[in-house]
Order: C-alpha cells, then sequence, then structure tokens
C-alpha cells in the first residue's frame, strides 16, 4: 500500500520534471529538472528491493547532470537570468519518434502477459541479478571497463586540438595564450 | 556487536548531535584563530554562536535577475546532505538508517554535493559566486574518482556495504593499517567536499568569498553552518570505515565514536590553519596522474589480500 | 544590549578600502580591528562596517557609495583620516551598530529590491545619492556593459554545435540552438543586457568556445587589493581576456607624506596580503603582526625569522604560486622571496605591464599577480603613452 503510494508519486514526480525540462527558462533549470527525474527513477528503483541500484543510479545521475549542466552553458551561452527559450526543434520527426517508441513500449507493457513467478526471490537480490546478467562473463566486463574509460579519455584527447592549459607547456609553467615563450 | 536502527523518534536527536559536534569544531577554529591573532584561546571559542547570532541578525540580500529556487536549493543543499550523511553512520550500536548499501549512500550524498554548490554559486547571477561555483566543480573532478575507489576498499575488506559490518570487519585490526592510500585519499575527500582548508578555493578570499560573495543573512548561515557539519559527517564516516568506529578497549561504543571523530576533526582544523589553498587547476595533473593510480594499486592489494584470506 | 546582541558584536566583520597614500592609516586599522576579536570583510555582503581610510576623490567616492548599498544591515559607516582617531572611529561603529531604532530606520530607507549601479566607465561629476538602494548585482564595482551589437549577428559559438537538423521546422522562429527572440529588441533580463560576443581585440579563445564576454571592474573597493586600483576585466569564462588598468585619484592635495613601501613594514604587508589571497590564514595574521611590529619602530621580533623561513619552506605555496606573473626578475615566488630576506630591488611599474601580466589568467591568479607586484598606487608619475616601461 504504502509502496503503491510512494510509486505514483515518484512516477509523477519523474513525467512531471521531465515535461520541466522542455519548459522552464534556463539552461541550468533545464538540467536540474532532468537531474529531479533521474532522481525519481532511481528512487523507484528502491522500491524494487534494488537498494544498490538505485543509489548508484542517483549518484550517476546527478554527476552527469552537473557536468552536462556545464556543457550545455558553455554551449549555448545562457546566463542565470531566466529568458524564454525554445529547447526543442525538428518537432516533426521528433514527435514522431517519441509517440511510436511510447506506444510501443506501453502496448508491450500492458498487453504483453507476464510470466508468472516460479519459486521465491532469492535473498540477494543484486548478487543474483548481477550474476544472471553477466554470469560467466564477468571477467570480460571487468576487462573491457577499463578499456572503455581509456578510450573515452583517449578519444577526447585526440579530438581537442589544443586544451585550455596547453599554452602553459607540459609542466603549466608558462602563460602566455599566444604561446610565445616567456621567461 | 549488531547495529540497531533506532525508531524514527531519534532522528532530531541525532541531528542536535551532529551539529553539536560541528559547532566544537567551529569553536577550535574559532580559538585558534584568535591565538595567532595574539588573544587567548577563550576568546574564540564562542565564535559559532557569536557568527550565528551575527548572521541570523544581518538582512538577506537579493541580487538582480538571480535565480532565487536554485539558489535556495544550492545553499540548502549543504547542510541536507551533511544531515542525510550522518543518518547511515554507526554511532555506537545505533544508526538512523541501517541501509544495507551505507558505503553508496555516502558516495551518492556526497555528489549531491556538486550540485549543490554549483547551483548556490549560479543561482546570484555574479561573477565571484560563478566562478567559485565552477572552481568547486574543477576540483570536484579531481577527487572524486579517487573517492569512490578508496571507498570500495574497506568495502571489499568487509565483503560488505553496510557500515555495521565494515566496523565489525575491523575487529582484530583497522583498516587505517592496511589501507593507509584510501584513508589519505578519504580524508583529503572530507576536506574537499566540505570547501575546507586546502581545498577551500571556491570560497576563498582570493575571490571575494567565491561562492559567499553575495550571500548574507540566513544564506551565509546556511552554507558556513553547512560546511562544518559536512566536515562532521565526513570525519565520522572517515572514523567508521577506516578507524575502527566504535571498536576500543574500556569505553562504550558510542563513546569511541564520539572521541575518534573529535581527534579527527581537530586535526582537520588545525590543518586548515597551517597550509595555504591549492589552485584548482593545478589539482588536476597529480589527482589524475598520482592519487588514481595509486589508489588503484591500493585496492587491488587489498583485493588481493581478501582473496588469499578467504 | 541583549546577550544575542553582545555575542553578534564579537564577530563584526569590516570592509577595509584604503585610498591611495593613507597606508599608515589602514595598517592602523587593521591592526584595532583585529586586537578587538572581529575581522576583515571578504566582501560587502559579509561586512557589518565599511571602513574608508582616507578622502577619497569623486570617482572613488562613487565606488564607495556603491559598495555601501551592498552592505546588507544593519551596517555603519567609518571615515578615518588619522592614525590616532582609529580607535575611536572604530567605538562609533560599534555604537552604531548596537543602535536598533537607527538601524530599524536605515533598513526602513532602503528599498528591498536589487539595482542596477552605474558603469564603472562613467564620469562621475559629483557623488552619487544612492544610498536607497539595498542590494546591487556583479561585483563590488558594477560592471560596465558590452554593447550587444547589431541583433542580427550570429552567435559564433552556436553554429558548430547544430545537432543535425538539416530542414529547419518553418514554425521556429529561429536556427536550431539560438536562443534569441529573432526580433530587434534585445532581451534584457533585469534591465542588464546580455552579455555578448567578444571583440576582436582581446585574446582568442584558446578552446576556441567563444564564450559570452563579461566587462567586470575589478576594485577600489575589494579586500588585498592595491588602494585605489581600477583593473576593467573582460573575461570570457574566467579567464581574463582584455584589461586596462587606472588608479582612482584621492581627494586632490590631501594624501599625507610617507609611504610603507620599501619599509620593513611595507615587506610585511606585502607578505600579509598575498598570504591572505593564497588561503593561508596563520600566516597572513602572522605577517601582519609582524607588519605592525615594524611599523611600531624598533627590531622585528625574534619569530620574524621563523616566520620568514616557514612561508619559504611551505611546498604547497611555491607550487601555488610557482610562475604566476613573470617578469624579467622573476615570478610571484621570487618576489615574495626577496620581501622575506629584505632584497627586493624598487621596480616602477606601468599600468600597461599590469593590464599585460594579468591578460590571459584566471581571477583568482590575477588577484596573486597584482598582489604579488605590491604596486604603490599613491607614487605614481605619469608616463607618456608608448614609452618603454
Amino acid at each position: 500500500m504504502l509502496s503503491g503510494i510512494v510509486f505514483w508519486v515518484l512516477a509523477v514526480v519523474a513525467v512531471a520534471a521531465g515535461v520541466a525540462v522542455f519548459r522552464v527558462d534556463s539552461m541550468a533549470r533545464a538540467t536540474y529538472a532532468l537531474a529531479a527525474s533521474f532522481i525519481a527513477v532511481g528512487l523507484t528503483l528502491l522500491l524494487l528491493d534494488l537498494q544498490y541500484l538505485g543509489i548508484v543510479t542517483v549518484l550517476m545521475m546527478v554527476m552527469e547532470m552537473a557536468v552536462m549542466g556545464i556543457y550545455m552553458i558553455m554551449f549555448m551561452g545562457m546566463n542565470p537570468a531566466l529568458m524564454p527559450m525554445s529547447m526543442v526543434h525538428g518537432k516533426r520527426a521528433a514527435l514522431t519518434v517519441s509517440i511510436g517508441t511510447f506506444a510501443v513500449l506501453a502496448a508491450g507493457a500492458l498487453l504483453v502477459p507476464w510470466p508468472t513467478r516460479r519459486g521465491a526471490p532469492a535473498p540477494d537480490l543484486v548478487r543474483s541479478l548481477g550474476e544472471a546478467v553477466m554470469g560467466s562473463k564477468m571477467l570480460v566486463m571487468m576487462t573491457v571497463s577499463p578499456v572503455l574509460f581509456a578510450t573515452i579519455v583517449a578519444a577526447l584527447v585526440l579530438a581537442l586540438p589544443r586544451g585550455r592549459y596547453d599554452r602553459l607547456g607540459d609542466d603549466l609553467r608558462g602563460n602566455d595564450l599566444d604561446g610565445r615563450a616567456r621567461r | 556487536m549488531t547495529v540497531v536502527q533506532v525508531p524514527p523518534g531519534w532522528v532530531p536527536v541525532a541531528g542536535l548531535l551532529l551539529l553539536g559536534v560541528a559547532t566544537a569544531a567551529a569553536s577550535l577554529d574559532g580559538a585558534l584563530a584568535a591565538r595567532s591573532a595574539g588573544r587567548t584561546l577563550g576568546g574564540g571559542l564562542l565564535t559559532p554562536l557569536a557568527e550565528t547570532a551575527r548572521l541570523l541578525n544581518q538582512r538577506r540580500r537579493a541580487t538582480l535577475a538571480a535565480d532565487t529556487p536554485l539558489r535556495r536549493l544550492g545553499i540548502a543543499g549543504l547542510l541536507t546532505a551533511a544531515l542525510l550523511m550522518a543518518a547511515v553512520i554507526p554511532f555506537g550500536r545505533w544508526t538512523v538508517a541501517d541501509l544495507a548499501v551505507g558505503v553508496v549512500w555516502f558516495n551518492a550524498v556526497d555528489v549531491l554535493l556538486w550540485a549543490a554548490v554549483w547551483l548556490a554559486g549560479w543561482g546570484p547571477n555574479s561573477v565571484h559566486p560563478l566562478v567559485g561555483g565552477y572552481r568547486f566543480l574543477a576540483q570536484a573532478l579531481c577527487y572524486e574518482l579517487p573517492l569512490m575507489f578508496a571507498l570500495t576498499a574497506p568495502a571489499v575488506a568487509a565483503g560488505s556495504l553496510r557500515l555495521g559490518d565494515v566496523v565489525a570487519a575491523q575487529q582484530g585490526l583497522w583498516f587505517v593499517v592496511w589501507m593507509p592510500v584510501a584513508f589519505a585519499v578519504c580524508c583529503a575527500a572530507v576536506l574537499a567536499f566540505s570547501v575546507w582548508g586546502p581545498f577551500a578555493a571556491p570560497l576563498g578570499s582570493g575571490s571575494a568569498g567565491g561562492v559567499l560573495a553575495e550571500a548574507a543573512g540566513v544564506d551565509r548561515w546556511l552554507v558556513q553552518a553547512g560546511r562544518y557539519a559536512l566536515l562532521t559527517a565526513g570525519a565520522a564516516f572517515t572514523v567508521t570505515a577506516f578507524l575502527g568506529g566504535g571498536q576500543g578497549p574500556l569505553l562504550p561504543a558510542w563513546l569511541w565514536v564520539l572521541v575518534k571523530t573529535a581527534v579527527l576533526l581537530a586535526a582537520f582544523v588545525v590543518l586548515r590553519r597551517r597550509l595555504p589553498v591549492v589552485r584548482p587547476e593545478r589539482l588536476a595533473v597529480p589527482a589524475w596522474l598520482v592519487v588514481l593510480p595509486l589508489t588503484l594499486l591500493q585496492l587491488l592489494v587489498v583485493s588481493v589480500v581478501v582473496v588469499v584470506r578467504a | 544590549m541583549g546577550v544575542t546582541a553582545r555575542l553578534a558584536a564579537r564577530r563584526t566583520a569590516v570592509l577595509v578600502t584604503e585610498v591611495p597614500g593613507w597606508a599608515a592609516v589602514r595598517c592602523a586599522l587593521e591592526r584595532e580591528v583585529r586586537a578587538r576579536g572581529w575581522r576583515p570583510a571578504d566582501s560587502p555582503a559579509d561586512a557589518d562596517v565599511l571602513a574608508v581610510c582616507g578622502r577619497p576623490g569623486p570617482r572613488f567616492a562613487a565606488a564607495v557609495g556603491l559598495a555601501w548599498a551592498q552592505l546588507p544591515g544593519p551596517r555603519a559607516r567609518v571615515d578615518v583620516h588619522e592614525v590616532a582617531t582609529v580607535a575611536a572611529a572604530l567605538d562609533g561603529a560599534a555604537a552604531e551598530l548596537a543602535d536598533a531604532p537607527a538601524q530599524r530606520r536605515d533598513a526602513q530607507s532602503r528599498t528591498g529590491e536589487p539595482s542596477t549601479g552605474v558603469l564603472a566607465t562613467d564620469p562621475v561629476e559629483e557623488p552619487a545619492p544612492d544610498d536607497d538602494r539595498s542590494a546591487g548585482q556583479r561585483d563590488e564595482e558594477p560592471p560596465a556593459f558590452d554593447d550587444p551589437g547589431p541583433p542580427d549577428d550570429p552567435d559564433p559559438g552556436t553554429d558548430s554545435d547544430d545537432t543535425g537538423s538539416d530542414d529547419p521546422d518553418p514554425d521556429s522562429d529561429s536556427d536550431d540552438m539560438d536562443m534569441d527572440m529573432g526580433g530587434t529588441d534585445m532581451p534584457m533580463p533585469g534591465g542588464i543586457p546580455l552579455a555578448g560576443a567578444g571583440d576582436d581585440d582581446q585574446l582568442a579563445d584558446p578552446d576556441a568556445l567563444d564564450l559570452d564576454v563579461l566587462h567586470v571592474p575589478l576594485g577600489p573597493v575589494l579586500p588585498h587589493w592595491p588602494a585605489g586600483l581600477l583593473l576593467h576585466t573582460t573575461l570570457q569564462g574566467d579567464l581574463v581576456v582584455a584589461a586596462r588598468a587606472e588608479v582612482l585619484e584621492p581627494a586632490d592635495g590631501s594624501a599625507p607624506p610617507g609611504s610603507l613601501h620599501g619599509t620593513p613594514a611595507g615587506r610585511w604587508d606585502a607578505v600579509a596580503t598575498l598570504l591572505a589571497l593564497a588561503g593561508w590564514a596563520d600566516g597572513a595574521t602572522a605577517a601582519a603582526r609582524l607588519r605592525d611590529a615594524a611599523i611600531e619602530g624598533g627590531a622585528l621580533p625574534g619569530d620574524a625569522e621563523r616566520w620568514a623561513g616557514r612561508i619559504r619552506r611551505s611546498r604547497l605555496l611555491r607550487w601555488s604560486l610557482r610562475g604566476l606573473g613573470p617578469l624579467p626578475e622573476g615570478d610571484a615566488l621570487d618576489r615574495l622571496g626577496h620581501w622575506l630576506a629584505g632584497t627586493e630591488r624598487p621596480r616602477s611599474t606601468t599600468l600597461d605591464e599590469v593590464a599585460e601580466l594579468v591578460t590571459g589568467l584566471d581571477l583568482a591568479a590575477v588577484r596573486l599577480v597584482v598582489a604579488s607586484l605590491d604596486l604603490d598606487t599613491a607614487d605614481r608619475t605619469a608616463v607618456p603613452a608608448g614609452a618603454a616601461p
């Protein structure tokens, strides 16, 4: 009963915050509305007794939104003042795709016959979920993740023509913006 | 010793305890400041009460075209995060919330600080707070990954994310003895997310007060109280994860937690007086090239020991 | 006075402003503030008392007036001209702060709305009577606003971020990510035009981000800042991409003779300022006490050597200051070393040199570099424009 109420509250918050992303007047508000939506989803996972996954989702999403906020503001140049702005573009295509996807997913959730539960849930849900999803491939997963991380970092390094601190040289000692050696 | 979750009626008591210890830390800081200014130690002991009286008597400020909801969220976020952090820390046999994932909870709450400090800087629509908020994020990117790996070490050693189990696993030997790097990184991260000591650039006098440049009255009090509360909660968590929590002879467990937290907190306060502030842009290279690999090595050592021991 | 009022009075914060020439008064004021257990404020929002040391000229007085308007209540203002009157002035300020009915009247006479200031580049005929504003915006000194430029200029930073919508929706009135309204009216939230793109005569953005540009004047009412210096900076992000320095004059013919520069007291004063900006609270306080001891005369106490050694040995400080503000003679760390050893050579720095040194650094580094130059703004000679330093 209580979990039902909590679920509906979180669901409404998630959807409302998601809508708010497109209705608010500033980039920072849009970013943190999205963060609120993600936090609601993460808290919903707690209702499924997946405590670790829920809290880790909240953790990752807040960190990502904080960084995303910086990038949005950097590339779109808003100040904290509230300016009416339009976050949408390519409306027709986006509407079609999003409504279509929602229809398909909702139809699947409502119309597909869910299997009945066989047996009782495992005592440690997260562990059993992990083993079911990754199972014998755990070693591969653990090796792949540092490789992924290194790839992301390398791609960034290669993509940036010059970083902000390139002009300072390798030991961060110079400070001339034109690259002219000073002292 | 099993940790038991107290009934919800005790939650305000826990909050008051946190604020009380934070006030003691602020008193120590004030006393040390008074001594370095040439007055007696006792002259500075009333600093937290005096500052509270002054700030609550002060008018709040509004700036032009500020983003007020975000600003309020940011300013209130620090103290809220400290209270959330303290909710999972076992105070001897009792805790407010005995989460199965206490370590991850602590980590998630300190990530909320990323949002809080940045919002507190963004909200006022003013140059120095904005720059201060961004500098906090620059610092946060440097300490967060080492902190995450450092928090994994006691969890791996205890085989559980529950803080009660982490304390119990330190029965014979405290984790600080064989995880010194993780302990040092955790302490540094506590200083950094409390915007304290060498990591106080976002609030620093080098930029007209940084995030606090436009805050007055209750807003300023919330941020300053939040900082001390974060320092306290962080110290209590470090004590729980690395210094054995309530383990110790003679005294009851809760008193041990209090004593150890007080000692660590005093060390943090003294450290602030003695060290200059690190510039955030200069922190990135050592953090990513030195501290992070060392932390990963530490984690490797811990994992090998755990596997060998099993 | 009630208990809370007495407690609150113990932590009074004083925002100290120095007019060029009154350095001795400022040192006496800081010493008195420290002796009472008060502390120097970081910004107007932090301050209870605004203390002006000296007689400011008209532009300086206007700037001080704007800072005064930004102090939240309860507040008091103190103008000191001589060392001997410092203690009495602070007593008066304390009494003014404790006078609740007067503070209430002051609070009621101010509006609750924040308002814009005046441009830092505006000429000032007489001191502006703007004590009825209760809060300002942005900086201790309001910015000079960037010219928004013709509204149909596309923002150069957005065209590289096209997310690939190749047929712009005919209903949208502007192209993809552009924030402007498509009309000729520049949006002005709060009455301030939005920051716009920069000009060509500033440094190119090394990341090619072309962030919006903001003009921020630093000073003259800024703690740990050379007296009367007004540095007009153009910020892109937090990097200063263009700068211009000027010094605001004191009121005509009233500056007292004598200067702190070149004396041991002046050296410790410079050390104290730099350490305060570098965030070393204890070091700054110790240096300030050594300065006061040097002003009083007589030999410096024994711990001058001890502190000099400690400051020199501090590795964090060395790491922070290394490479900042390089001049042919050395960088900020070398200058600090010269002050500690007493071996600095007097050097005249032109304002253009200051502006050039500061360009390309971020705001906090700018503060450190300016502090490391130890500018004596009271002792200025005019240099013909374009002459070699």
